[in-house]
């Protein structure tokens, strides 16, 4: 039997990456993006069709969130995996951040996924089998970065809140991770890395020297949503090229 | 999940070594190493030990080659990568696996059981690491995985020096990639809850032991050495390509107390 999952922020990067790897996998995939034309628009010109379906969703919208859920399991009568993979950030000093940035940076990076999960988990014990869930969370869950004090602590959130619900939902055998990029070359870090001298600055603060690719992060996310990962729960996967080994200091003196 | 099973393998071509392979998780990840195609070298104190393993993994269609090795003296280690590089051209995943512990309460910790935990579970993952970087860093390319565990985090009774050692590892760990990164040599841990194996045999032989381990862990069975070994053939894959520096706890959820 084909396995189904809910991947969030399907139309770019990490997550767009994660749809392709889940369906490569063998899943089917519901794939759920606010960008719906660009989410459409390269699931048709992959040829995925047959194994990925577009749905519109705003994360941020917890009502929505469930309405996709309920709808999975009405069309497919489970959901076996769910990746919370959405996110965005602003570079905003502390002064700049009023309390609607903060509010919304929280509602897309911890709300939302924290009631997907509850939504999928509700099916998962309903039908009394084991699932897994992967929030996507960041190197800045550990490690700070000036400009980003509302990114940050959503992602450190999200990381606690995966222990906390991990332990409540262990006992049913659905599993709760998070997989933590670092530097990745997607739509979030273009800006710097059409900075020459900005791009040479933060590829050496990487001990393998590079960004990651998309596929990269997916791969582990993959991993984690599958059994061979059967005893990880509650653990956060940092792939980051060696940044929090270091904490971005490679330089020998 | 359900890969095309056509592909080649996803270690096809490459080789390993893998420490303390007579048993526990050693012996579980040397197995799972060949069945995803690498040729394995097995390094094992106990030699008959090492040689039931190299038998199973024949057995199952793999090729292995057993190394009679003592970790805490790094000649021998050199010498098992030198046999491996020799047999098979190159080293391409390391496992520092082989570990020991001496149960004895911090007040009344010898310096001899603290010098042989030591010895063992951190002088003897340097040794594996130093030995195998030589060679990674002259191919621009290889995997380390390092035996951590829970313990680097967390302390307990009669665990002074086998938490002492652990925490080193996963500091090791960390420096080693830092280092390593820029020759493309990965190096990550794995961070193991309390398991099923021979290490743990005594300490659970009790119900009473047992149950209140089980209360502890949310997923509420033991660790088993597959578990262990599925995510030492993911961290040793390019599907972790970008992992590097990490630990990787894999506990059934006990870390989220």
């Amino acid at each position: 039997m084909r396995p189904v999952a809910i991947v969030t922020g399907a139309a770019h990067g990490i997550g767009r990456a994660c749809v392709e790897r889940l369906a490569a996998d063998g899943y089917r995939v519901v794939a759920a993006d606010v960008d719906a034309d660009a989410l459409s628009g390269w699931v048709a010109q992959a040829g995925l069709r047959d194994a990925v379906e577009a749905r519109v969703l705003d994360v941020a919208d917890v009502a929505a969130g469930q309405a996709l859920v309920a709808g999975a399991v009405a069309d497919h009568g489970r959901v076996d995996a769910l990746a919370n993979v959405a996110g965005y950030t602003r570079r905003q000093s502390l002064e700049e951040i009023d309390t609607e940035t903060w509010d919304d940076m929280l509602a897309v990076l911890v709300r939302g996924p924290v009631f997907l999960t509850q939504a999928v988990a509700e099916d998962m014990i309903r039908r009394g089998e084991p699932g897994s869930i992967v929030q996507v969370s960041s190197i800045r869950s550990e490690s700070a970065e000036p400009g980003q004090a509302h990114y940050c602590s959503a992602k450190g959130a999200l990381r606690t809140v995966t222990r906390a619900i991990a332990q409540e939902l262990a006992p049913h055998q659905i599993r709760v991770n998070c997989v933590g990029p670092g530097l990745t070359a997607t739509r979030m870090t273009a800006n710097v890395r059409s900075n020459q001298e900005l791009n040479a600055q933060r590829k050496a603060t990487v001990p393998l020297g590079r960004y990651a690719e998309a596929s990269e992060i997916a791969s582990c996310v993959a991993f984690l949503l599958s059994p061979r990962s059967a005893y990880v729960t509650g653990a956060t996967l940092y792939a980051d090229g060696g940044y929090l080994a270091a904490l971005g200091k490679t330089r020998k003196w | 999940m359900m890969n095309d099973t056509s592909a080649a393998p996803p270690l096809a071509g490459r080789t390993a070594l893998v420490t303390g392979a007579g048993s526990g998780f050693g012996r579980a990840i040397s197995q799972r190493l060949a069945r995803d195609g690498a040729r394995v070298g097995l390094a094992e104190l106990n030699v008959a030990a090492a040689e039931q393993t190299r038998a199973l993994i024949v057995a199952d269609g793999g090729e292995a080659l057993a190394l009679p090795t003592d970790v805490t003296d790094y000649a021998a280690v050199e010498a098992a990568v030198q046999a491996v590089t020799d047999q098979w051209g190159r080293l391409d995943v390391m496992v520092n696996n082989a570990g020991i512990t001496v149960r004895e309460s911090f007040l009344d910790l010898t310096i001899d059981g603290y010098d042989k935990v030591m010895a063992v579970n951190l002088t003897g993952v340097f040794h594996g690491v130093r030995a195998a970087s030589l060679q990674m860093k002259a191919q621009g390319a290889g995997v380390i995985i390092n035996m951590s565990s829970i313990r680097a985090d967390v302390g307990g009774f009669i665990h002074t020096s086998y938490c002492a050692s652990k925490g080193g590892v996963r500091m090791l760990t960390k420096a080693a990639a830092v280092e390593l990164g820029p020759y493309g040599v990965r190096v990550c841990a794995i961070g193991p809850g309390v398991s099923e194996t021979p290490l743990t045999e005594s300490l659970l032989a009790s119900k009473q032991a047992l149950e209140d381990q089980l209360a502890r862990i949310p997923m509420g069975r033991l660790g088993q050495p597959e578990d262990i070994a599925e995510v030492a053939a993911f961290l040793a894959s390019d599907d972790a390509a970008y992992v590097t520096g990490a630990t990787l706890i894999v506990d059934g959820g006990e870390m989220t107390h």
